[in-house]
């Protein structure tokens, strides 16, 4: 039977779609004077719903990124300009809470339930899950080139092919494992799936979307009004 | 005989796909900084050309099957959408262009030059939508994402020349492991 579990997580899809509107409104605000009021807004109602972990895994990135940025514009442009690309990195920031806090496999579901095409929502989940396994991968192959005494400033030919060649090979033997596994169990790309969790809209995905909507509602109409 | 033909996707190919784009975005992580921080269009395409052209042209040369680029785009635009929502449309339209202009000369994947045009021109196609989600979203015109009009030129070419560079590493690559019966 399939289970609506109550957890805090908000919606994949909500997230996803508001993430995206966060990074397009938030470029587009970047000019505004209150745009750190757009900022200060959206941080109070993550933190309202429990993002404050990912968000302190962000700021070490977002400050600095956002200094990179602003010192790489100065070089060219004014301090307008160098405030107008930390302002960037913060729409970026901001966007990145949503969109990072949202967990693969629940974005499958909630694909497969929106009917999306399997193949699309398995080789997402397969991306995700191997850039993991392959990064393991290659750590070791790296180990066992220095093992070999084979340096890439000294023979960048000879490190490459030894690089290469075991990675191409690690990538089919992989594939064809995981293949062969999906096929024994049934799966094909046009049947119909099953899922062991529903991913539904629970009261805490309404709330928190008439929350967000009203906010950037607020500023796109101080927006408009050329506030 | 030279046509064009659609062939569906197996499990197989969309597994294969999916991790060849798992290493292509593991292959060009090192080059991530360049891209974030570069404030004019070309460097970006530069920087990702080589990774991305050497796994991609491993991953046709296996799925030999028109689209298979596309696959390739779609799920690293996917996953980048996370992190970058812009990024998708980038990583879409490069594999679209790419592989729509291989297929247009080539018909199909059969001719190795197909692979090293599709996979080879990929990151110099993601320069366009780059260029219209600036104008679009940071309200930055062309000549301003441009800036010395040579250095454009020469990041676009690098970027070509890169990219077939890469494509004939990884059909090199294709070639040993096929005489290895790997592939």
């Amino acid at each position: 039977m399939h289970m609506c579990k109550e957890t805090r997580d908000i919606h994949p899809i909500l997230l996803l779609v508001f993430s995206l509107l966060l990074f397009v409104m938030g470029l587009l605000f970047v000019k505004s004077t209150w745009f750190w009021m757009y900022v200060v807004t959206f941080s109070v109602l993550f933190l309202l719903f429990r993002f404050e972990k990912l968000m302190l895994k962000l700021i070490p990135f977002v400050l600095a990124f956002g200094l990179v940025m602003g010192s790489l514009t100065l070089i060219n442009g004014s301090m307008q300009d160098a405030l107008y690309a930390i302002y960037r990195v913060l729409a970026l920031g901001l966007a990145g809470v949503l969109s990072m806090s949202i967990r693969p496999i629940h974005l499958v579901r909630a694909l497969n339930q929106l009917c999306v095409p399997r193949w699309i929502s398995l080789g997402l989940l397969i991306v995700i899950r191997f850039i993991q396994i392959f990064r393991e991968e290659i750590k070791r192959i790296r180990q066992a080139i220095a093992l070999r005494g084979i340096r890439f400033a000294s023979t960048p030919a000879l490190w490459s092919r030894a690089f290469f060649i075991p990675l191409t090979v690690r990538m089919l033997s992989i594939s064809e494992g995981l293949a062969t596994s999906l096929e024994t169990r049934g799966f094909s790309t046009d049947s119909a799936g099953s899922s062991f969790e529903v991913i539904c809209l629970k009261r805490r995905d309404l709330v928190f979307s008439i929350l967000f909507l009203t906010c950037l509602t607020v500023f796109a109409y101080l927006f408009l009004r050329g506030h | 005989m030279k046509s064009f033909r659609f062939q569906a996707f197996t499990v197989k190919d969309i597994v294969f796909l999916a991790v060849i784009t798992a290493v292509t975005l593991l292959a060009a992580g090192p080059f991530a900084p360049i891209v974030m921080t570069a404030s004019k269009i070309g460097p970006q395409a530069f920087a990702m050309a080589l990774p991305f052209a050497l796994v991609t042209s491993i991953g046709l040369r296996k799925v030999k099957k028109s689209g298979s680029l596309l696959i390739i785009g779609i799920f690293s635009g996917l996953v980048l959408l996370l992190m970058a929502p812009v990024m998708f449309f980038n990583q879409f339209t490069g594999s679209l262009f790419s592989e729509g202009l291989a297929l247009l000369f080539f018909k199909n994947y059969e001719n190795r030059k197909a692979v090293l045009m599709s996979s080879g021109l990929f990151a110099f196609f993601t320069l366009p939508s780059t260029a219209v989600v600036n104008i679009l979203a940071k309200g930055k015109s062309i000549s301003e994402q441009i800036g010395n009009p040579l250095t454009f030129i020469l990041f676009a070419l690098g970027a070509i020349a890169l990219g077939l560079i890469g494509a004939m590493i990884g059909n090199k690559i294709s070639d040993e492991l096929q005489k290895a019966g790997k592939m």
